[in-house]
């Protein structure tokens, strides 16, 4: 319960206490009630082909180690000794055969099992349970690649997906080669809580022409010719909490069939024999796909005909997956991994990695104007006073009109402009988070 | 990619000093807020690169990725974020903030790639204030390439080696 509001969390008329992002009872009950339970993207099995890679991630607020083991299975283990904590791996990635203590050299396995205890025959009681003592495991499960992890799901990544699957599949069905990360992923820190950068990716259309004005002033987010053609917005969700927004270009733009925007021609037909006309048309004239997967797991398809250099200027898609990591309720870790087809040209993908990078980078001004609005955010509503009261999510309620319908699952707002897809994100969030305070 | 230093040539100290005063003049203009000065002072062909860090258990292995990057950038993309700062939109810019390059232990290298270029190593130190966030800092290690021309040096190509695997935002915003 919200002290100032006496919201547990969303309420009928669409408000979110301000709390939920600023006190560190809200982050308590986060801690207690969502982050153990839930599935979140630790990395791609491409980043550790060989029996014995591994890669420093976080968990929610855990450091855990992501590992190949040497039957080929992927574990997520807790980055903490079992006999006093020590952190095991402090680089970002290696390869290893086993995890070795820095402090009393207790020794594990890539599947996390205790193996070595220096002194166990001569020092420890006979009856010593190496066994009981392996690392913390949390779950894993591999979906087209990407790596989910949970400490306790309350239910399978497939279940905690439900219909939503279908819009994943679409867009990872892409080729049919699998995807890799085209590098590690960047990560750095952030001000601002956790769910400012959830609930954007969720589905904040809104946000686009004055956070990022000057992207459009600049002939980034379009050229002036497709940019005045007309734009088509839908907003899906799904009653996971998983939401995706949608925006397609219709008008003839002179092309004969379908045109997946910033994919190589070449594997048009590729796309259209993958997903079939229902997922291909998430695709077929689409300029952007971005969603959350619930509660922190964000992903963004970007097709963008330039990013300011004139000799590079091709149309160009890339695929950004994202997760912000609560470190408090004031800031965020973001990790961001970029995937390009196995198969693609390697000059398409360089240019798929710049063109992300150019837009979502976190040199970049795209990105950077969110973040200055985070941090306004957090700076703002952090008073005594300015804690109090309500986020407003009230925009696209009812106005929905008589535009086209969507043949994909879930909850569908056939609208460019709505926050269908935060409400059903804070709805599934006061479902858990909200019961438990 | 390979922050390692190597050793300096013996190089005339006439143009050590040359090259330090061009590094000076240039850092002012970013400092001072003077983004038109300074993208005068890149060859057309500039570019801007800082590389992933990774940490390995091994320290003999270098920290920076050799293809992935943090920020690449041209002079048309720096332009783009330095000059937008003017737009009532460029809401990360405005308004402005407190930015200080400290530049030291300037050493001109071996050979470069091309007979007309200097490689040129330094250090800086760069702290960057936008209140009422905390003042950030930052030390890196810089590569640069600066062209002789018939108006003086140009720099055509640098490469920033951050001292962090995990920066915070502010710290990838400035230019180094």
């Amino acid at each position: 319960m919200d002290d100032a509001t006496g919201l547990p969390g969303i309420s009928s008329d669409h408000r979110m206490p301000r709390g939920a992002f600023v006190d560190d009872q809200v982050f308590a009950a986060e801690r207690a009630a969502l982050f153990p339970g839930s599935w979140q993207l630790v990395g791609h099995e491409s980043e550790i082909p060989e029996a014995g890679d591994y890669v420093r991630r976080r968990l929610f607020t855990d450091d855990v180690i992501v590992t190949r083991t040497r039957d080929g299975d992927v574990r997520v283990l807790l980055n903490s000794c079992a006999h006093r904590g020590t952190q095991l791996c402090r680089g970002t990635s290696g390869n290893t055969s086993t995890f070795r203590c820095s402090y009393h050299g207790w020794t594990y396995d890539g599947t996390g099992r205790l193996i070595g205890v220096p002194a166990l025959k001569t020092s420890y009681p006979e009856d010593f349970d190496k066994d009981g003592h392996s690392l913390v495991r949390a779950d894993v499960t591999s979906f087209h690649g990407l790596l989910f992890a949970a400490w306790a799901p309350e239910r399978p990544l497939e279940a905690s997906l439900g219909e939503f699957a279908w819009y994943l599949e679409a867009l990872l069905s892409v080729t049919s080669s699998g995807w890799s990360v085209y590098g590690p992923p960047v990560h750095y820190g952030r001000q601002g809580n956790w769910k400012l950068d959830t609930e954007n990716f969720a589905g904040d259309g809104y946000h686009l022409t004055t956070a990022h004005r000057s992207m459009y002033d600049e002939g980034v987010m379009g050229r002036d010719a497709e940019s005045e053609r007309k734009v088509i917005g839908h907003c899906v969700a799904t009653a996971e909490g998983n939401t995706l927004r949608t925006v397609h270009l219709t008008g003839p733009d002179g092309v004969d069939g379908p045109n997946y925007l910033g994919f190589p021609p070449s594997h048009f037909g590729e796309i259209t024999a993958n997903l079939g006309p229902e997922r291909a048309a998430l695709l077929d004239r689409n300029t952007v796909v971005h969603g959350n997967i619930f509660p922190n797991t964000c992903f963004i398809k970007v097709s963008l005909g330039s990013v300011g250099d004139e000799e590079e200027d091709d149309w160009t898609a890339f695929v950004m997956f994202r997760t912000p990591l609560p470190d408090s309720p004031h800031t965020s870790t973001l990790y961001q991994w970029v995937l390009v087809p196995n198969d693609y040209p390697q000059a398409w993908k360089d240019r798929s990695y710049k063109f992300a990078m150019r837009s979502h980078g976190p040199a970049q001004v795209f990105e950077v104007d969110d973040l200055e609005n985070f941090a306004r955010i957090d700076t703002a509503i952090s008073g005594v006073r300015s804690r109090r009261g309500t986020f407003d999510y009230n925009l696209g309620d009812g106005t929905a009109g008589e535009e086209p319908g969507w043949a994909g699952p879930g909850d569908i707002d056939p609208q460019n402009l709505s926050e269908h897809n935060q409400r059903a994100f804070y709805a599934r969030w006061s479902e858990l988070v909200g019961a438990a305070r | 990619m390979s922050g390692s230093n190597g050793t300096a040539v013996a190089a005339d100290r006439a143009l050590v000093d040359a090259v330090t005063a061009f590094l000076y003049d240039e850092s002012a203009a970013l400092d001072e807020h003077r983004p038109q000065d300074w993208l005068d002072l890149l060859t057309e062909d500039f570019e801007y690169l800082v590389p992933l860090v990774e940490i390995y258990e091994d320290p003999a292995r270098s920290p920076y990725h050799p293809t992935t990057f943090l920020d690449h950038e041209s002079k048309g993309g720096l332009a783009l974020k330095l000059l937008r700062a003017a737009s009532d939109y460029a809401w990360a810019q405005r308004p402005t903030g407190f930015l200080r390059h400290f530049v030291g232990n300037v050493r001109v290298m071996g050979t470069p790639e091309r007979p007309d270029d200097v490689v040129v190593r330094s250090n800086v130190l760069v702290t960057w204030t936008r209140d009422p966030e905390p003042t950030r800092q930052m030390s890196a290690g810089r590569l640069d390439h600066v062209r002789r021309t018939d108006d003086g040096f140009r720099l055509s190509r640098r490469t920033v080696f951050l001292d962090t695997a995990h920066p915070h935002a502010a710290q990838l915003w400035v230019v180094y």
